[in-house]
């Protein structure tokens, strides 16, 4: 019975644990905007097939569970890059890409998120303007080159 | 001193010294009961007779006996129900836990009621967008890159084939 107990109280720690994400941390900070786009609500976004940028996330949309963004701009964008830089400075995440332009630097890191589901983060960050973008799904690397020779 | 006093006297000496069987005691107190006992054991029989009158036991201790069964009953009873009260609060602190946890998930997640498909269309595009653009000039930099490394190279063939 102690096993049991102990086991139950030590997996539900591990779960509150994952589940305090980023997201849930920036929410409760003033001054930084959250968003949060289910995959009902992508379902319901309909075509995402924009003609004018020969783009469609069509294919890759219907692999998202999830979409997490936060922004800050100001003061606050300080904060947010730091929480972003203290969630992801681990060795869970592999930086695809990094682009730095003018003052804007870009990054993209890939990661599993357990249940065969990979979450992709896209920080965007320059100097007094911060955007976290938290991807999550069943989606692959794959997935991703192809939406970008698509929207070519 | 008779023989049947003898006989009397090693029983006694059994008896108070505890190694006497029940017929042994018997023996002694159908003896005792006789009118014409030995004079020399007047002590014992006064002893014997003190024993086989029946004694009324006061009321404060019938009281105090059954206080004390009482209590070990009670003792008894809590001792039993003890395991299961930590089981009980064992499955209740798991559930408080899991409650906990349900609110805690279910009564944070973000809530979406004002939302609309084409707010929800926007956001996916932008973050889309921001992806495939930065995955992009990755590329273009690479692409960029390899001709570069290629030109490069090209040049330097070509300085050698000179020489």
């Amino acid at each position: 019975m102690k096993k049991f107990i102990i086991l139950v109280i030590i997996s539900l720690s591990a779960a509150i644990a994952h589940a305090q994400t980023l997201f849930e941390s920036c929410e409760d900070t003033p001054g930084i905007s959250t968003v949060y786009v289910s995959k009902a609500m992508i379902s319901l976004a309909g075509d995402l097939n924009i003609e004018a940028n020969s783009m469609d996330f069509g294919k890759i949309a219907s692999k998202i569970d999830g979409l997490w963004i936060m922004t800050a701009e100001g003061d606050k964008a300080a904060t947010l890059k730091d929480k972003a830089k203290n969630a992801f400075n681990n060795k869970k995440y592999e930086k695809l890409v990094s682009v730095r332009e003018d003052n804007e630097t870009v990054d993209i890191l890939m990661g599993t998120a357990g249940d065969n589901k990979n979450e992709c983060i896209i920080k965007a960050f320059e100097e007094s303007e911060a955007t976290v973008v938290i991807i999550r799904g069943t989606f692959t690397l794959q997935d991703i080159v192809t939406a970008t020779k698509a929207s070519r | 001193m008779n023989i049947e006093t003898e006989y009397i006297k090693s029983l006694l000496s059994k008896y108070y010294s505890g190694n006497s069987t029940l017929d042994e005691e018997r023996i002694i107190r159908e003896y005792f009961t006789e009118s014409d006992t030995d004079p020399e054991l007047e002590a014992d029989r006064a002893v014997f007779a003190a024993m086989s009158t029946p004694v009324e036991a006061p009321e404060s201790l019938h009281a105090a006996v059954e206080r004390t069964i009482d209590e070990r009953a009670v003792l008894e009873v809590k001792r039993r129900l003890r395991p299961r009260y930590g089981r009980i609060a064992a499955a209740a602190a798991v559930l408080v836990l899991a409650i906990t946890a349900s609110v805690h998930f279910l009564g944070d997640k973000p809530a979406q009621p004002e939302m609309t498909p084409e707010e929800a269309r926007e956001h996916t595009v932008m973050a889309l967008t921001l992806l495939t653009k930065t995955v992009r000039k990755g590329y273009m930099a690479m692409e960029t890159s390899a001709q570069t490394a290629s030109t490069t190279i090209t040049t330097a063939e070509n300085s050698l084939n000179k020489l």
